[in-house]
């Protein structure tokens, strides 16, 4: 009720607002070139934004948890892909408000209150109800979404090993808008080129080739790449409210085991009793190696620093004019010939490409280091048994989109009132 | 079990199959039809248009000309409207495009849905066993990756030792100045010895200037009479005090009526030109410090490199491995980063000049790093760089004038080494030296002079070729060695002094000792020889000087406020000292 009605006040607070910069007056014909990347918005029509991403995550969250209909939340994922994609041309999106809030952190760079929110708007979302942004306000998780036709399941193995690259991802992200190298997030986006009908043919294309991949391997950059999805990943697991297959009780009907096109539902475990004493020596030798694999990684990433160089304009401009300078080329590109013009001090210049280098090697120090953590805490996540049983969404990999609900016999006997066919089943099952 | 779905009635199913595949289709022309316009938009791009080019060239050759002026406005106007136009085509059948392909889709969606049939077990097995053995593929496999991690860290430990993040390739960096290639040692050398444009200073001008740390050659030895009693604080022989804006532990240098200073902070290294006469500072050199974990004693500070000029230009470098040079004026000729590596307690090695060839030697804590460069002063082109099997040294080259043609002498652990000037190449090298060489080395008569704590003082001669630690020793001495002053000699007798006070005195020929005493004092400086006179520079600002030869005499002293690191500079009847936070000039001129 709260957040509707702050909702409303919000909405209401944008209505009739205008543009803080309207184009100039031109003869009626004249076809006015819209900017590829979207202008910012003015005070009232962002907190529109706000607006809406605050009341689809509210919706998410009550279709998903509260009235487990997948229609409705269905219907709030196309909106929020016409609106926050489409419309909105995806900027601003929680996703690339990594960048921001890292370099917010490293000082020097303003975070506006709007871009904050919305990062933080879908993990408090994750803390209270799982991953309903994922399911119905991400745009590029909706996009995904309405492509994955015919989902195969992939090996669990198989998904955990590239599930790494997330976490690379979010390191290296983290880094370079950290070190003011840029927003690789915001600036690798494989699905604005579809957003905003504009992109490099690079990005188009692997846009595209994930949308291939995701009509058989559902949402294919969520599962793997995104990161974002590592931050909603870990507050998930400890989610005040997640999905669950069955509203009530769980007959164990196996009729939900290929439900979900992300692999996400795990089954009952094994009820045996462990080798407790086993169990205590693995978990104790895994323990010895979280440092020492916290170590390799980091020493591993800060000897490769060197291949994040490319991302940072300073230095790739430093080693430029340096060739130039060198008599290794004969003319100029753009970015030197404007550094001479302007009057360049080139010793401060190099100077400057020489202390990101030392930033990048430090940062890549401390990435390689939570690589090396997160592979050690992955191997004892799964040298760890946890005790189920019923059928249950893994509240990390689960999407909160739903599709679930209708394979479960429980759910739709409590929906339609038809408890026949459940009863017909629980005693096929108790004969079994 | 499976149930299967009633499929009497309406294949609705297959009604959004076909609805999918015509939509597809439309989406597949407008695609064709996008493209069409995107390709001729880009072919209506001003600024790549043929015709519109060309037009532009002409009028680089006639830019009064204005109907050819009008007709280039005329023409990109009529381009830009078109490729605007074009552009808004495409757009259209972007959203085109999306609408179909976007309805393909949901219609696929529906389609697919409608067939679905009703959920059934998976018949491939019972779930927890599944998953059990899935879990146990996946720990394999995550296990398999920290394998890999681990085997990533020891290769690129292996392959990479001491990894250094800063490129290289951001060494020579000409600002200004003629040479932007590195002439070869045999070029260079040619050319100092017939081009006129290569200018230097003469070697009678060398001895008339205190042109590097510790003077002439680095020798030590100063011509002319100076002041033998003085007070600062009292102002009796003080020509002029001036404060020196940064700290530093460098030592002064004078060419003619120039003095040159370095100092730095976290900020700034900074090379200060004062005038001889009245201690004004005249320009200010600034050198910004390239960022880099310095891994620096307290006791070495940031500015402890002594700089060298060649009477046309003066160079300075830092223990952040910066190098510069500078004109008389304070204009920068060139600048370059040595990428000094590891070095225990700092880089504070000194530098050494050779007529026009700037003489740098950087010892760093791994044999394959360190080397000795020689650098042409006006330029900052590398003539030649020699490999030295040092693994590190605090010490400062210096140039003997040997008997048979000068040499550069270095002192490190475990070697004193001996290099031609003209080349860089090694003539001669003795393995006595060792653990933390610190006093540089001293020549006179033959002879090359090196110490170091806990190896001795140590004499060679200067003829030999290749390995000569076994046959080219003169003689050794084993008491009372420095470990920071360097010596002296005059060629009668060397002198030695402790940091701790205790001067020394050896027989030049022979290495007896002529005497011994205690001073009391601490001392960092250097002794300095000027007409039979020992200047010796204590710690706290005191200086005592001493008649040289084989009996402690004491002729005179001095007194500035301390601390005082710096080897003073003597010339010209001036003795400069650096003290706390100041150069003082002593001199019995008004």
């Amino acid at each position: 009720m709260l957040t509707a009605a702050a909702v409303a006040v919000l909405a209401a607070m944008a209505w009739g607002s205008v543009e803080r910069f309207p184009p100039p007056e031109l003869p009626a014909n004249h076809p006015i070139p819209q900017p590829t990347t979207p202008a910012p918005r003015g005070g009232d029509l962002a907190l529109l934004d706000v607006a809406v991403l605050l009341a689809t995550l509210t919706l998410a969250t009550l279709f998903a948890i509260r009235l487990r209909n997948r229609k409705l939340m269905l219907a709030t994922m196309l909106f929020s892909l016409a609106y926050l994609g489409f419309y909105r041309r995806g900027c601003v999106c929680p996703i690339g408000a990594i960048g921001n809030v890292s370099s917010a952190l490293a000082g020097g760079y303003v975070l506006p209150v709007v871009v904050l929110i919305f990062f933080l708007a879908p993990l408090v979302t994750a803390l209270v109800a799982g991953r309903t942004f994922c399911a119905s306000v991400c745009p590029l998780g909706a996009i995904q979404d309405v492509v994955a036709l015919k989902p195969v399941k992939v090996p669990f193995w198989l998904e955990q090993i590239l599930g790494l690259m997330a976490y690379l991802y979010l390191g290296v992200a983290v880094l370079l808008a950290w070190t003011g190298s840029g927003f690789v997030i915001c600036q690798y986006d494989p699905f604005v080129s579809f957003f905003r009908l504009s992109g490099a043919w690079n990005m188009l294309a692997i846009g595209v080739a994930l949308l291939a991949i995701g009509v058989f391997f559902a949402r294919p950059y969520c599962r793997l790449l995104c990161p974002y999805g590592v931050l909603l990943r870990l507050l998930s697991r400890v989610s005040w409210k997640r999905v669950r297959i069955t509203p009530s009780e769980c007959i164990r009907c196996r009729l939900c085991e290929d439900a979900c096109p992300y692999g996400a539902i795990r089954p009952p475990t094994d009820t045996r009793p462990l080798d407790r004493r086993r169990g205590k020596l693995i978990l104790a030798c895994l323990l010895a190696l979280a440092p020492v694999l916290t170590a390799a990684g980091a020493l591993t990433a800060h000897r490769l620093s060197g291949a994040l160089w490319q991302a940072d304009a300073t230095i790739r401009l430093a080693q430029r004019v340096s060739a130039e300078k060198a008599g290794e080329f004969s003319d100029t590109t753009k970015a030197s010939e404007a550094f001479y013009r302007s009057g360049g001090d080139v010793d401060a210049l190099m100077a400057q490409a020489r202390q990101k280098q030392l930033d990048l090697a430090n940062g890549s120090t401390w990435l390689g280091a939570f690589v090396g953590l997160v592979i050690a805490l992955k191997i004892i996540g799964l040298h760890t048994r946890r005790r189920r049983q019923d059928f249950e969404a893994d509240p990390a990999a689960c999407m909160a989109c739903g599709r679930c609900y209708n394979y479960c016999p429980v759910h739709r006997a409590e929906r339609t009132g038809d408890y026949v066919t459940l009863e017909k089943l629980r005693a096929a099952k108790s004969n079994t | 079990m499976t149930i299967r779905q009633d499929t009497e009635g309406f294949p609705w199913h297959k009604a959004a199959f076909a609805a999918a595949a015509a939509a597809g289709i439309v989406a597949a022309v407008v695609a064709v039809l996008t493209g069409i316009f995107y390709f001729q938009a880009s072919q209506a791009d001003p600024q790549t248009a043929p015709h519109l080019m060309q037009l532009r060239q002409q009028l680089t050759q006639d830019r009064q000309d204005e109907d050819l002026k009008d007709q280039i406005r005329q023409e990109a106007l009529a381009l830009r409207l078109r490729q605007a136009h074009l552009r808004q085509n495409m757009l259209v059948g972007l959203w085109m495009l999306l609408g179909f392909a976007g309805l393909a889709v949901i219609a696929l969606q529906v389609g697919w849905t409608l067939k679905k049939e009703t959920p059934a077990p998976d018949a491939s097995g019972e779930p927890t066993a599944r998953q059990e053995r899935s879990t146990g593929l996946a720990r394999y496999a995550m296990i398999g990756s920290a394998g890999l991690l681990l085997a990533c860290a020891v290769l690129l430990t292996l392959a990479m030792p001491s990894y250094k993040p800063l490129d290289l390739t951001y060494g020579t960096i000409a600002t200004t100045g003629p040479a932007a290639t590195a002439p070869t040692p045999a070029a260079h050398m040619a050319l100092v010895k017939t081009a006129p444009g290569v200018d230097y200073a003469t070697t009678q001008d060398v001895q008339k200037n205190w042109p590097q740390f510790r003077g002439p050659l680095g020798l030590g030895i100063a011509r002319g009479e100076y002041p033998t009693n003085f007070n600062a604080k009292e102002n009796v022989s003080l020509l002029w005090k001036t404060q020196v804006p940064l700290p530093g532990k460098s030592s002064p240098l004078v060419w003619q009526d120039k003095v040159f200073l370095t100092g730095a902070d976290e900020k700034s290294q900074e090379l200060y030109c004062f005038d001889a006469k009245s201690g004004k500072l005249l320009w200010t050199g600034k050198l910004p410090p390239t960022p880099k974990e310095l891994r620096l004693n307290d006791d070495t500070g940031l500015a402890p490199n002594t700089p060298a000029t060649d009477g046309r230009h003066v160079f300075a470098v830092f223990p952040t491995g910066d190098l510069a040079a500078f004109d008389f004026e304070g204009k920068k000729l060139w600048s370059r980063n040595l990428d000094i590596g590891e070095n225990f307690y700092g880089y504070a090695s000194s530098l050494a000049v050779w007529q026009d060839l700037l003489i740098v030697q950087v010892d760093q804590g791994e044999e394959s790093k360190s080397v000795l460069l020689g650098i042409q002063g006006v330029s900052g082109a590398e003539v030649w760089r020699t490999g030295r099997p040092i693994s590190g040294s605090w010490t400062s080259p210096i140039v003997a004038p040997t008997p048979a043609g000068p040499q550069i002498i270095t002192a490190g652990d475990p070697y004193v080494m001996a290099y031609r000037p003209e080349d860089g190449k090694e003539m001669w090298r003795a393995q006595r030296l060792s653990n933390d060489v610190t006093p540089s080395p001293a020549y006179a008569d033959g002879l090359v002079f090196a110490c170091q704590s806990g190896s001795g003082l140590l004499a060679f001669k200067t003829d030999g070729k290749g390995d000569v630690s076994q046959t080219h020793l003169a003689w050794q001495g084993d008491e009372n060695l420095p470990d920071i002053a360097s010596p002296v000699s005059d060629g009668e007798y060397v002198y030695t002094l402790t940091s701790a006070g205790t001067l020394s005195a050896y027989s030049a020929k022979d290495g007896k000792k002529a005497y011994e005493k205690d001073l009391e004092i601490q001392f960092n400086a250097s002794p300095v020889l000027a007409d039979q006179r020992l200047y010796l520079l204590g710690l706290e600002g005191k200086m005592l000087v001493l008649a040289s030869g084989g009996e402690y005499q004491q002729v005179g002293s001095g007194e500035v406020e301390g601390p005082c690191y710096a080897t003073p500079a003597l010339v010209n009847g001036r003795i400069f000292i650096r003290g706390k936070d100041c150069l003082y000039c002593i001199s019995e001129e008004q």
